[in-house]
């Protein structure tokens, strides 16, 4: 039977230094090489996995992931009704900023958010690169079996607790 | 689902405000922004109609800060209370990790808070899930209502399975946070029984295999089997080993769950929220399997980008169009083909049209510097066009050749035929230098007398 951990995992919710370090890694590089402002790594339930860019874009990035994948989520409702299962890619494009959207897997989306300036077709090319390049890294991600330095601590719990009564307990 | 990110040392987990239209839901998300410290909370933002109604979502970003070393998170998101966004409630409710139940203690509102948490129900078995797999905590709002009912009543109504609920009045802030701290600690401590390392699990693990026949792990749990939850005062958490809302020893919750006398027989009674709270036999059996999903695994559509020798090759120059078939290369031309050209032509008619346009377009061009600047050109075509091109034709050629020209010359001859008539075609070059004579001759002179003078 597949523990609570190894599902957790295997839906890629949950991601060890390694893996991250190698997302950090394309990520970056997909940046420098196409001149995009910046680029997430996102959960399609709003989770922000991981940034990499020149710009403070979108604040920190959560409110940002938050909306897209909620855009991402509507748009796949109206795939269904045209009988697709989803639309793997999604672009919108502002006077001077565009992003480009690209759905990896089932659940993780990878977002581009770059100037106007920069063509399109270009992005799009770069980024069905970096999608291929992010896909074999989180497949490796799956696999990867947890190392005991990178677990959380049983008393995660109790700190939680007091963490919460120290911000919020005179509310 | 709860995301632990141990590359950048985080966890994150989604809280979603549920309830019927108009219950305080994004007004507790709004008191949470406005009162907690600033640098716990994000933007808020707000996807709402113009009259303030949530149309999609609201969406608050909460950071806990470090907790045992981990950067903690939540996510806090309000669904659209009104009937007809269900669609939308459903999108949000995707990856829940906690829910707040925010009811409206109107007894007006009784049916639609019955209505809401049914569609709660039913919009988790969508899922997979049941509110058993949730941690939910029931937020009876308004409060300060002069006609609110009381607790029990509410209760007895809306809450047979037991869960924690809070007494709040969220305009004033009143239980907004005790809330937030239930479900916040109730979140976490699922998340930590199911992420604790072996050793720990091992003493919760009966959230994992509750039905399985008596493991030896099932064994050592001092835990009740989940058959006996209805009259458990711990439904919510069958394996902590205290109910959480007695653990708290704080008197500052309103609403502390009552003793558990009354609950069974709440839950006993016939209730119009629907039949008590259905405790499968595995909770675990109603998730979706938890194994990789086939779209886990790289999904590459382009043959073309699969092999990294050739991909910058195919990208730079494809095969041509003719080509594609025998290369295995799908015929769809992109807007980044060198080849888009080609095949638009292509569908347009084969280009034969354009170039037959464009050769008339070139001889034209052609035959009309011929014309204007080769003389013997320009000659033998005179006569083939109508009177008025041919003098124009022959003031073109006059302008730049008589300025360069001696004036009197040839003039005897055709000065006479200037004013009368076009020289005739016989004898154009001399008729040209004439017409600058009669600027040098005086208009009264004779025909015969410019030579005479000379």
């Amino acid at each position: 039977m597949v523990s609570e951990n190894d599902a957790h995992r295997l839906r890629r919710l949950v991601f060890y230094s390694a893996d991250v370090d190698r997302i950090n890694q394309a990520l970056l590089a997909f940046a420098k090489k196409s001149g995009a402002q910046s680029v997430f790594l996102i959960d399609q339930e709003g989770h922000l996995i991981s940034r990499q860019g020149f710009k403070g874009d979108g604040g920190d990035g959560q409110a940002l992931a938050a909306l897209v994948a909620g855009s991402f989520a509507s748009t796949r409702q109206v795939a269904k009704l045209l009988g697709e299962n989803d639309f793997r890619v999604m672009s919108h494009q502002g006077p001077s900023t565009s992003i480009h959207l690209t759905l990896l897997g089932e659940r993780t989306l990878q977002v581009a958010v770059f100037p106007s300036v920069i063509k399109v077709g270009m992005i799009q090319v770069l980024c069905k690169e970096l999608a291929v390049q992010m896909e074999g890294i989180l497949a490796d991600a799956a696999k990867r079996e947890p190392e005991p330095s990178q677990q959380l601590g049983g008393n995660f719990s109790e700190a939680m607790k007091d963490q919460l009564d120290s911000l919020f307990g005179n509310l | 689902m709860v995301q632990i990110n141990f590359g950048q040392r985080e966890v994150s987990c989604k809280v979603v405000f549920y309830g019927p239209g108009m219950s305080g839901k994004t007004t507790n998300l709004e008191i949470i922004h406005k009162k907690a410290p600033k640098d716990a909370v994000g933007e808020m933002v707000s996807i709402a109609t113009e009259t303030d109604r949530t149309l999609y979502f609201d969406f608050l970003p909460l950071d806990l800060g470090q907790v045992a070393g981990m950067r903690t998170k939540f996510q806090l998101y309000t669904v659209p209370g009104q009937i007809y966004y269900n669609a939308t409630r459903k999108l949000v409710l995707q990856g829940v990790d906690g829910v707040i139940f925010v009811a409206d203690s109107n007894p007006d509102k009784m049916a639609e808070n019955l209505e809401s948490f049914n569609n709660l129900k039913d919009n988790l078995a969508e899922m997979g899930l049941t509110v058993d797999d949730v941690p939910v905590v029931i937020q009876y709002n308004k409060r300060d209502l002069p006609n609110a009912l009381s607790v029990a009543d509410l209760n007895a109504q809306m809450n047979p399975g037991n869960f924690p609920t809070h007494e709040a009045c969220a305009r004033d802030g009143k239980g907004v946070f005790a809330t937030l701290k239930e479900i916040s600690r109730l979140v976490i401590e699922k998340l930590n029984k199911e992420h604790a390392p072996a050793a720990n699990r091992r003493r919760t693990a009966s959230n994992l295999t509750p039905a399985q026949p008596a493991p030896a792990v099932a064994s050592a749990t001092p835990v009740p089997a989940p058959q006996a939850l209805p009259a458990s005062p711990a439904p919510v958490a069958p394996a902590a080993p205290a109910p959480p809302r007695a653990a708290p020893p704080s008197a500052a919750r309103p609403v502390a769950p009552a003793p558990a006398a009354p609950r069974p027989a709440m839950a006993a009674s016939p209730v119009p929220a629907g039949p008590p709270r259905p405790v499968p036999p595995n909770p675990s059996a109603n998730r979706k399997p938890p194994m990789v999903s086939p779209g886990n695994t790289p999904t590459s559509g382009n043959p073309v980008l699969e092999d990294p020798k050739n991909k910058h090759l195919a990208k730079a120059k494809p095969p041509s169009l003719d080509n594609r078939g025998a290369a295995g290369v799908p015929p769809n031309v992109g807007s980044t083909d060198p080849n888009l050209k080609v095949y638009q032509d292509r569908r347009a008619g084969g280009g034969g049209v354009l170039k037959v346009l464009l050769l008339l377009v070139i001889v034209v061009v052609v035959f009309a510097i011929l014309v204007l600047f080769v003389k013997p050109v320009r000659d033998a075509v005179r006569p083939l066009f109508p009177t008025g091109i041919q003098r124009l034709l022959m003031d073109d050629e006059a302008k730049p050749v008589g300025a360069a020209a001696p004036a009197p010359v040839a003039a005897p001859a055709p000065v006479a035929s200037v004013p009368v008539a076009p020289p005739a075609p016989a004898a154009p070059a001399e008729a040209v230098p004439a017409t600058q004579v009669p600027a040098a001759v005086p208009a009264t002179a004779e025909p015969k007398a410019a030579p005479n003078g000379q």
